[in-house]
């Protein structure tokens, strides 16, 4: 390519993505000049350079533009949304033969009479024609007097034809016969593939990405050399080398992280879209609404910044789509007419956080729930015993949408699913919080580079690993006399985490590797992916390093559990695992296993009150528990001393006669002593019999399976057990002989 | 005597059978390398070695080309690029660079197995054996064998 046209096509790509905020803000405020100067300064650079490169069709359409602008910024036209609608348009075209300049480098066939037209209908001060002949449906022809006026030269399009504003760019067949009968609406929109970084300083100088690519790889070799001088000089005492490698290394970390530091590109750069998306949702949907940009020059590595892109283009959609209300909803909900969708980035230990806020109507957990029920994602009983936000997390279902009318903006269903997935790629999380009528936060946590990672080294099965520092919450030991620690379920094997059970995958075994058998200590990594929760097992962990991420060949890429490989300071090669495709190896995909997520959790600890409860063997095959509260006394009652009387166990106690129940499905055994829990209804009390007390624990006690049998309140998992919850009131009118 | 273009081989040996690939696709021969498995990855693939700070991925020719499983001895690396990426071929032992006439290349005989057909891009006679050229490209790519 001519060197004239690619720098010209950089520097327009740059200013274009600039112009469609700036045209947006100037709708806003119509009487900002400098952000009109600034507009009519972009397309007159472009239509000068254009004119000097030969450029028939880009100059003719910018210069009509410029024009327009020119009466603008002198004041004798004044700014309308319909003059910016057309302006707008006008850069959409602009962008579309840019866009065909760049990938064929000759300018893309077409006609922009029309639109021209409409443009010069501005500068002759007419009063401009339908605006709805710009709208999607039926294209009308242009009045007389303003053909005569101005459109004398070029072909009538007579005919009508459809079009939709949004998906196509106008343009007539170049053909100057009269007795075209159609308008032709074919060329898509060309989206100008240069990232643009906003305002560029004065001091800085433009540089290929390839560049900056091989510069970052470089860096990382350098890095892994350096950690291979140290490790030679670490096992020489006293090397005459081991002074200049010190200093080796220690520049080769600062120049490592300026390396990075060019290869940072503002957030903002991934936005420049959205102000001119909420526009024209805004128009189409007749709402009001305010986008507010918050820390735009919030840095991070450019591949995570186009990682971005479309994940935060999906979402404010969403938002600005199904989110926000009508102006007239609004005021009834007694909000303000404008609603308000904002975007703040910042940085947060060493994570970038993007947060997209809107103040709409929030997501109905009702609908989410009906609608997961209705897609069989998990059973009306389970369903209906789960939290709001449990319930939200199934939006993140594939094809999982509850937009009752499927617009051509959104409400696909192809949606959420695949934010995740893109953001969960470059190794970043997505969080949704909704508040029925009152909004929706998204929180989109990223890393700030990809390139290079802290890693835990581990070995399994006599082959060593990295797993990324990101995912790991915390590393258990355990093993020999612990192993107790690990439950089972139905051959699935779970840990006892504290207050949680945690699936477990083993690593060996999911990788076929050999597995070592024996008590011996392993070590249990507690990953965190997405709104899962797991444990690798590993057989030893190694150390913690600083790993450069080498991409793994085509023929293993296909394999999901690794993210890429590295290069140990020893120059050992070791793949790096992907905690994300492990968890779905390892069958970590169902709704029912992320009910393990731990934020969810503490939110829910924070809204239900916990309560004491205590805990024991009553003799069923899980451990069952009560209230602590309904608790009067416990007692250790020999078993003889039970007496049968009337059909019933009773037990002489105080001077008076204790019924006593045993929980639901158990018969009383002769054995030794037994524990009695001592409860009291009002003027009645009865003893449950049991096996052995064993705990109190606080708990809030979420029933998350319903009872299968009388007497049984239902399921949960208390202490890492999964436990019955018995029904007190049931027991009691079993002491008095009420039910059988 | 009638003027032809040759072509150069590298050849190289995997248990009885010899192979050669052109001179132009090998970028070197590595003596054995100390390899990472990949554990779960095609059973063809040794594992990923590193060449200066490049990942090579090492294809088992025994297991590719379906002639036993493993190479006896120290096994010798034929590393070939393809398009961006670099490859291994693990072979027992590694011949001379032979230069063959054009002529001398003779097509793939159409009863050979798949595997073989799929890899093979002729064959050459010699004075006491047939030397099977491979398509590096195909033998990288086209396996039965890839899980």
């Amino acid at each position: 390519m001519d060197d004239l046209l690619r720098d010209f096509l950089a520097e327009s790509a740059e200013n274009l993505a600039q112009l469609d905020h700036d045209v947006v803000e100037l709708e806003r405020d119509p009487s900002n000049a400098e952000l009109l100067n600034s507009i009519f300064r972009t397309i007159h650079t472009i239509k000068g350079t254009c004119g000097f490169l030969g450029l028939d069709r880009l100059e003719a359409i910018s210069h009509t533009t410029e024009s327009v602008l020119d009466l603008l910024r002198q004041g004798v036209l004044r700014v309308s949304p319909e003059v910016v609608s057309d302006i707008l348009r006008a850069v959409d075209v602009i962008k579309t033969i840019l866009g065909g300049l760049e990938a064929k480098e000759q300018e893309p066939v077409g006609e922009d009479s029309l639109l021209i037209g409409i443009l010069e209908t501005w500068l002759i001060g007419e009063p401009k024609p339908e605006d709805q002949a710009w709208e999607p449906g039926l294209l009308e022809p242009l009045p007389p007097q303003v053909a005569t006026a101005s459109l004398a030269a070029m072909p009538a399009p007579s005919a009508t034809a459809a079009m939709s504003v949004t998906d196509a760019i106008l343009a007539t067949p170049s053909g100057q016969s009269g007795d075209h009968s159609e308008i032709a609406i074919s060329t898509p929109h060309v989206a100008t593939g240069v990232d643009a970084a906003t305002a560029v300083a004065a001091s800085s100088l433009r540089v290929s990405v390839a560049v900056l690519d091989s510069l970052m790889n470089l860096a990382g070799e350098l890095v892994l050399t350096r950690n291979q001088l140290l490790e030679l000089c670490a096992r020489q005492e006293g090397s005459p080398y081991g002074v200049p490698v010190q200093q080796l290394s220690r520049i080769t970390a600062e120049l490592q992280s300026v390396v990075m530091k060019t290869r940072m590109q503002a957030v903002g750069s991934a936005w420049g879209k959205l102000p001119r998306l909420v526009r024209d949702i805004a128009r189409e949907t007749d709402k009001q609404i305010e986008l507010e940009l918050r820390g735009a020059e919030t840095e991070l590595d450019r591949q995570l910044v186009q990682a971005l892109q479309d994940p935060l283009t999906h979402m404010v959609r969403n938002s600005a789509d199904h989110g926000i209300e009508t102006p007239a909803v609004r005021r009834a909900a007694g909000k303000p007419e404008v609603g308000t969708i904002s975007l703040n980035a910042y940085h947060e230990s060493g994570n970038v956080i993007v947060e997209i806020v809107d103040d709409g109507a929030g997501i109905d957990p009702s609908r989410v729930r009906a609608k997961a029920i209705e897609r069989g994602l998990v059973r009306r009983e389970v369903a209906e015993g789960m939290s709001d936000s449990q319930v939200l997390r199934y939006i993140f279902e594939p094809g999982f949408s509850t937009a009752e009318t499927v617009t051509h903006l959104s409400g696909r269903g192809v949606g959420m699913d695949v934010v995740r997935s893109n953001i969960e790629r470059v190794g970043g999380t997505v969080e949704l919080h909704s508040a029925r009528g009152q909004g929706c936060t998204v929180r989109v946590k990223l890393p700030l580079t990809l390139a290079i990672v802290s890693a835990l080294l581990v070995n399994a099965g006599g082959e060593a690993f990295a797993i990324p520092q990101s995912c790991i919450t915390e590393l258990v030991r355990f093993g020999g006399t612990e192993r107790a620690s690990i439950a089972d379920l139905h051959g699935v094997p779970l840990f006892r985490l504290r207050n949680e059970l945690v699936p477990v995958i083993g690593l060996s075994a999911l990788l076929s590797l050999s597995t070592v058998t024996g008590e011996e200590l392993k070590t249990l990594v507690i990953c965190h992916v997405g709104s899962c929760r797991f444990g690798v097992v590993v057989d030893e962990v190694v150390d913690t390093q600083e790993i450069v991420v080498k991409p793994i060949g085509r023929r293993v890429r296909h394999l999901t559990c690794y993210s890429g490989c590295t290069i140990l300071g020893d120059g050992r090669v070791i793949m790096i695992l992907d905690p994300a495709g492990v968890a779905a190896m390892g069958g970590m995909q169902t709704a029912e296993l992320r009910s393990t997520d731990s934020e969810t959790r503490a939110a829910e600890v924070a809204s239900v009150p916990s309560e004491a409860y205590l805990l024991f063997d009553g003799g069923s095959t899980a451990p069952q528990a009560v209230p602590l509260s309904r608790v009067a006394r416990l007692e250790e009652v020999p078993t003889d001393r039970i007496e049968h009387a009337d059909g019933r166990m009773v037990v002489q106690y105080r001077g008076g006669l204790l019924p006593i129940v045993t929980p639901p499905g158990v018969t009383l055994t002769s054995g030794q002593s037994r524990s009695v829990i001592v409860f009291t209804e009002g003027s009645s009390s009865f003893g449950l019999a049991v096996n052995e007390i064993r705990d109190i624990v606080e708990d809030t006690m979420q029933l998350e399976l319903a009872p299968s049998r009388p007497g049984v309140l239902g399921t949960t998992v208390v202490a890492g057990a999964a436990t019955e919850v018995l029904d007190i009131s049931y027991l009691l009118a079993r002491s008095r002989g009420e039910v059988s | 005597m009638v003027a032809t273009t040759t072509r150069e081989l590298v050849t190289f040996r995997v248990a009885e059978q010899w192979f050669g690939v052109p001179v132009l696709a090998v970028q070197e021969v590595l003596v054995a390398q100390r390899v990472a498995r990949v554990p779960l990855a095609p059973r063809e693939i040794t594992g990923l070695l590193n060449l200066r700070g490049q990942i090579v991925t090492a294809i088992n020719l025994h297991r590719r080309m379906e002639l036993g499983t493993d190479p006896e001895g120290a096994p010798m690396n034929v590393v070939v690029r393809d398009g961006e990426e670099l490859f291994a071929l693990v072979v027992d032992e590694v011949g001379d660079v032979v230069p063959v006439p054009d002529q001398a290349f003779e097509s793939v005989p159409p009863t050979l197995d798949t595997c073989w057909k799929g890899a093979c891009a002729g064959v050459v006679q010699r004075e006491s054996d047939l030397l099977a050229v491979l398509d590096p490209h195909r033998v990288l790519n086209d396996s039965t064998t890839s899980s």
